[in-house]
């Protein structure tokens, strides 16, 4: 019997349950990065403490971005911050997620039009799979922005890098 | 049960029983990290008046640390363009292996042992002594600052929190008179007082100094293991996240794994050497196996350290030197002075 | 700590004991730093048993104050189309297109009773760049622009952020407004054509003020404190 060529490391029984595990062992145990970047991050600090307790979720913060799996933009991001965002992305370990929290890290926010040193949306230097909207979002909301980025690794069928 | 001897029972050779130990010990560790580390979310959630896991899993999410642990076994592996790579990797595997081979001489039951060393106490003082080497690796191969001052300041207070461990332990050796774990378990047996019963246990032999001695090695063994109150290699708010700054992925788990381990093991030889190991505190509890008694006085004391971790602040530098040097090792000496010439005069 | 607790007005709970003898404060302190850490295991282990504060949120729900801000939301059928909240919106996200009706045609009255006077063609708020300030919602003669507790409308693309609150499909925006344009163009062409008598007011002629370049090119003080 010859093993069927097509399909070999497609969707076969085990590499679906496998990859399935895979995904929800991600979604489960999304670490973000100690991360704040201004008044949203308020809004991520009471997300994290008692009332809210992002614990729940195993989201727990990390102070290194070598051990962070996802990165939650809070606040406004300045053209000088802009590019340690972008270094501090870039030393993230595949596979990585980025939450954008609030207005100004949606698309400049208050600053869209007329701020001269903001950057007009993080989009344009990472790639951003959840956007928050608000200003700020309610801890819940953030809550809800980290269920819908669970909802997204788990319905990715082929992971972006393992 | 304590006196059951697996050697005779299964009549095998004594290589065999070592390589089906090592085999059982590297899995209950494992087992046990992740569950430390489970528990530790629950107690610092409880502390601060929060719940803790909740979701993954179902119920009071139970799945957490496994799903963290298949998490990080798949992350990308990142070495730094600049770190010196064969230090960088061989660093983890040094600080775990050196946490774990201290288990060999750890007595489980009265009979269940790796190997029985007639110097098991030295071995075990020598053997943590080259997890600083590895956390030392681990700073100066990364090639980063934080990862160098985190390396640095774990070698200053390892190496000094060395000395008071090792005079706090010298009282039951003093005691005893042997270095043996299973003579030490054996000696708290009997005593002056009625055999078989707690206050045999060495931390009630003479009342106030071997008290003082426990309390003394306890508090030492927190900053062997570099947890708060002395945690300042990995302070988060000074240093990214101390000597595994740039670690990724299972490297990183290693790394984490090899402090948890830590904890058991220093909990582990606190209460064999002070706490009567496998021996049940009064007779009529013996029905209950030795491995039990080790493994619940081993959790209670895992559970001291996390109680003490989430109630006290980080201590700073100077004060962590003064706290040793000042305070501990002048009482660790008194103590061992008074016990050396109370045996010696009970000897005559 | 004796000093500080009674500067800041607070009981002296624990009085520290002092000692000429330097062995004897130094017993003292350890004593004093041992103590001091089981009270403090005592106050968490008080705390180990308290009901934990928290609201597990996809499961229960904190109540909303009513006068919380978190989501513009438009009741386009009370809507006007006055701009006032187009105007006065500080990020000019508010996109609202109207048109006249054409002769004959009655819109009809909204539901406070007041007649509708133009087509809304179009209303289109990007919520991504919404600062919730509430302003539209203040100066809204009609109270059709307000706040909803609403927060749940996380998104995975901008474009789901930007959202038309008009009735009006883009093909009947272009019909109305059309419409509205050539029936305007037409009124014009039918009526005379003024000539255009007003002058504009002659300005005063304000000399603009000079600016004095030496204030401006002042040079910061160097290391020194001194003016290079
Ligand atoms: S969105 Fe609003 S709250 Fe968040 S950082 Fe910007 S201005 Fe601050
Ligand atoms: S709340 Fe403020 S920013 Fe948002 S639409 Fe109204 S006026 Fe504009
Ligand atoms: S202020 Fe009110 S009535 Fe006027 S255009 Fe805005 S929503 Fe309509």
């Amino acid at each position: 019997m010859t093993p069927p060529k097509e399909g070999l490391y497609g969707r076969n029984i085990l590499i679906t349950n496998v990859d399935k595990l895979f995904r929800w062992a991600r979604a489960s145990s999304i670490w973000p990065q100690t991360f704040g970047l201004a008044c949203c991050a308020i809004e991520m600090m009471a997300a994290a403490a008692s009332r809210f307790d992002l614990d729940r979720f195993g989201v727990f913060m990390r102070p290194s971005p070598r051990q962070s799996d996802a990165m939650i933009i809070s606040g406004t991001v300045t053209l000088k911050m802009a590019s340690r965002v972008r270094r501090l992305y870039e030393q993230m370990p595949d596979p990585k997620w980025v939450i954008s929290m609030g207005s100004c890290a949606n698309s400049g926010g208050p600053y869209w039009e007329g701020g001269y040193h903001v950057l007009k949306g993080v989009d344009l230097i990472i790639p951003v799979d959840v956007y928050i909207p608000g200003c700020p979002p309610r801890p819940e909301a953030l809550i809800d922005g980290i269920l819908e980025l669970q909802r997204i690794i788990k319905e990715t069928e082929h992971n972006r890098a393992i | 049960m304590s006196q059951f001897n697996p050697l005779e029972a299964f009549n095998l050779p004594i290589v065999y029983w070592q390589i089906i130990w090592a085999g059982i010990i590297v899995a209950f560790v494992t087992v046990f990290a992740l569950f430390a580390v489970y528990l530790e979310r629950k107690i610092s959630a409880y502390a601060q008046d929060r719940m803790g896991p909740m979701e993954t899993g179902g119920w009071q999410g139970w799945a957490q640390t496994i799903a963290d642990a298949l998490k990080l076994l798949l992350k990308e592996d990142i070495i730094p363009e600049l770190a010196d790579r064969r230090l960088f990797k061989l660093a983890p595997y040094i600080v775990f292996a050196g946490s774990l081979g201290v288990m060999a001489v750890i007595p489980f039951g009265v009979n269940l042992i790796g190997t029985d060393l007639n110097i098991g106490l030295y071995f075990i003082l020598a053997l943590s002594s080259t997890v600083v080497i590895g956390i030392l690796m681990a700073g100066w191969a990364s090639n980063n600052k934080w990862a160098l001052y985190g390396a640095m300041r774990s070698a200053a207070q390892m190496v000094s929190y060395e000395i008071p461990i090792g005079l706090s332990l010298m009282l039951p050796v003093l005691l005893t008179g042997s270095l043996s774990m299973i003579d030490i378990t054996n000696a708290q047996k009997s005593g002056i007082l009625a055999d078989g019963y707690f206050w045999n246990w060495y931390i009630f032999r003479v009342p106030p100094f071997t008290l003082i001695a426990f309390i003394l090695y306890f508090w030492a063994s927190l900053a062997e293991t570099n947890r708060t109150p002395f945690d300042i290699p990995e302070a988060e708010s000074e240093l990214v996240s101390g000597y595994h700054t740039e670690y990724t992925g299972i490297r990183f788990a290693m790394f984490f794994l090899a402090e948890y381990a830590n904890m058991f093991i220093v909990a582990a030889i606190a209460s064999v050497v002070f706490l009567g190991g496998p021996l049940a505190p009064a007779p009529w509890l013996n029905w209950i196996p030795g491995p039990i008694w080790m493994l619940l006085k081993s959790l209670v004391l895992v559970f001291i350290q996390m109680w003490l971790r989430w109630t006290l602040p980080r201590v700073r530098v100077d004060q962590l030197m003064h706290i040793c040097w000042k305070i501990f090792l002048p009482l660790a000496l008194v103590n061992f002075i008074v016990i050396a010439t109370l045996v010696v005069l009970w000897q005559k | 700590m004796a000093e500080m607790r009674t500067a800041l007005g607070m009981p002296i709970t624990h009085q520290t004991k002092t000692s000429k003898n330097p062995i004897i404060q130094w017993i003292l302190d350890v004593w004093e730093g041992f103590y001091t850490v089981l009270v403090g295991m005592g106050v968490t282990w008080r705390h180990f048993f308290r009901k934990p504060f928290t609201v597990q949120y996809p499961h229960e729900k904190l109540n909303i104050p009513k006068q919380a801000r978190q989501r513009v939301h438009v009741d386009i059928d009370l809507c006007g189309g006055c701009l006032q909240c187009d105007k006065i919106c500080p990020a000019g996200i508010i996109k609202i297109v109207t048109a006249k009706p054409v002769a004959g045609e009655d819109l009809g009255v909204r539901p406070n009773g007041k007649r509708r006077a133009l087509h809304i063609a179009e209303f289109t708020i990007d919520h991504s760049k919404c600062l919730y300030c509430g302003l539209c919602e203040t100066v809204c003669n009609d109270d059709a622009i307000y706040m909803i507790p609403d927060f749940q409308y996380t998104t995975r693309s901008l474009e789901q952020l930007v959202v038309n609150y008009s009735r009006y499909s883009p093909e009947e925006r272009d019909r109305v407004v059309a419409a509205a344009a050539a029936e305007k163009a037409a009124k014009q062409a039918s009526k005379p054509a003024v000539p255009q008598t007003k002058v504009s007011d002659p300005q005063p002629n304000i000399p603009s003020p000079s600016v004095d370049s030496d204030v401006f090119n002042e040079k910061c003080p160097g290391p020194d404190g001194e003016f290079k």
